[in-house]
Parts: C-alpha cells; structure tokens; sequence
C-alpha cells in the first residue's frame, strides 16, 4: 500500500521539476537592454563642446590618447554630449562595453562609423 | 480504487504535458532567448520589455524579424525597436540599420544585451 502511493506522486514531481526547470530557464535569459535615444543625436552631427571618443581595433582613445572603461569613466560628466567614432572591424561587444559607460553617465552619444 | 489511482496518474500527466507544450510556445514566441548567449555582456541596462519589434542582424548583415529574412524596406517601423545582434558581429554589419532606423523615425533603439555581474 506504501509503495503504491510512492509511485502516484511520481507525475506531480515530474510537473514540479519541469516548472522548476523552465522557470529556471526563463529567469536566466532575461533580456536587457542599452536604449539609444536617436534623438539625442545619434547618426548625426553634433556642434558646440563635445567629448570625442574613438573606438578602433587599436583600443579606445579619448581626444587621440588611449584610455581604458575605468580612466573613460572619470573622464565623462553626466550629460556630456559625446561623439563615439567607430572603426568598422570593431566586434559589437567592444561597442556595447562602451556604449554601458555612456549610458551609465547619462550620455548623449552622436555614433558614427569610421 | 483502481480507478482512482488511474485517473489520478492521467491528470498529472496531462498537467506535465500541457506545462511543457506552454513553456516550449513561450520559447518559440520569443526567438531572441534562442541566441540569448551570444548577446554581448553589458554591466549597464535595464530589463527589456520590447514594446515593438524585434530585429536580429547577422554576421554577415542579413536582417531577420521572426526568424524571416527581410529587408531594410520591410521592416515595421515603430517609435521604439529592439536590435540584437551576436556579440562578434562587426560594427560595420550594424550601423547601417542603427542609421536607417534613425532616419526613419525610430526614436529608442533598444539594444539587446545580456547582464554582466560588475
């Protein structure tokens, strides 16, 4: 009699790991994302003070000097208008690892392609 | 008796069932939790709700919504549109259609990425 009832509950924990198992699944690819606001002058020309970063397979230089994220990171102000020029062979995380400082500062980013 | 254990076994059953076909349709219904792990790592951004369409460029520049192939032309242009892409991709490949969006009156271009632990 024991026995029969260990092998009825075997279908609800069966249900239970698969909840488990998708749920896991679901919370472990949530999306995040780096919203661009085009407005703020990406794609476009910017005119006035502006912060120029450029971004080639040599590294990332701020006004012709390279720089590293922690030095980039000291040297934005929050609000800074900033012209990121891109070299085309760079791989799109080196972009985006860029773009997360900037938007971390609240940074209008102009983007352009080398 | 039998038949209560019977009926007991076949409902659990069907709730396993019916959960896995859910969870798979919910699977299928968000294609970009398929390349999810080749989205870049970004220590910034915020959980995306993708209010419209999701757009997803290849290596190679191939633009796809919903898994089919369209081009610039056809793409359902929305105030608001999320762009994912490999992380290896070349910038090259991408910044056309970041510019064409643009252009286009996409005023939030919503960059699919994944959270990287600081």
């Amino acid at each position: 009699m024991r026995r029969r009832k260990i092998n009825g509950t075997q279908p609800s924990d069966i249900a239970f790991l698969l909840i488990l198992f998708f749920l896991v699944l679901i919370i472990t690819s949530v999306e995040y994302s780096l919203n661009v606001d085009t407005n703020s002058g990406l794609g476009s020309e910017e005119k006035g003070e502006i912060f120029n970063l450029t971004l080639s397979s040599k590294g990332l230089f701020a006004e012709n000097k390279k720089i590293d994220e922690v030095t980039l990171n000291s040297l934005l102000k929050t609000g800074q208008k900033t012209n990121l020029t891109v070299e085309g062979s760079v791989p799109w995380q080196d972009v985006v690892s860029v773009l997360s400082v900037l938007n971390r500062k609240e940074i209008s980013v102009n983007l352009r392609q080398m | 008796m039998k038949r209560r254990k019977n009926n007991f076994n076949s409902s659990m059953s069907d709730i396993a069932f019916l959960l896995l076909l859910f969870f798979l349709i919910i699977l299928i219904a968000s294609p970009q939790l398929f390349e999810n792990s080749n989205l870049p790592q970004s220590s910034q951004g915020e959980k995306a709700s993708i209010e419209g369409h999701s757009l997803f460029i290849d290596k190679e520049g191939t633009l796809y919504l919903d898994k089919a192939q369209i081009n610039f032309e056809e793409i359902p242009l929305s105030e608001k549109i999320a762009v994912y892409s490999d992380k290896t991709t070349p910038f090259e490949v991408i910044f056309p259609l970041i510019n064409y969006l643009k252009q286009n009156s996409v005023t939030t271009i919503q960059l699919l990425v994944r959270q990287a632990n600081e």
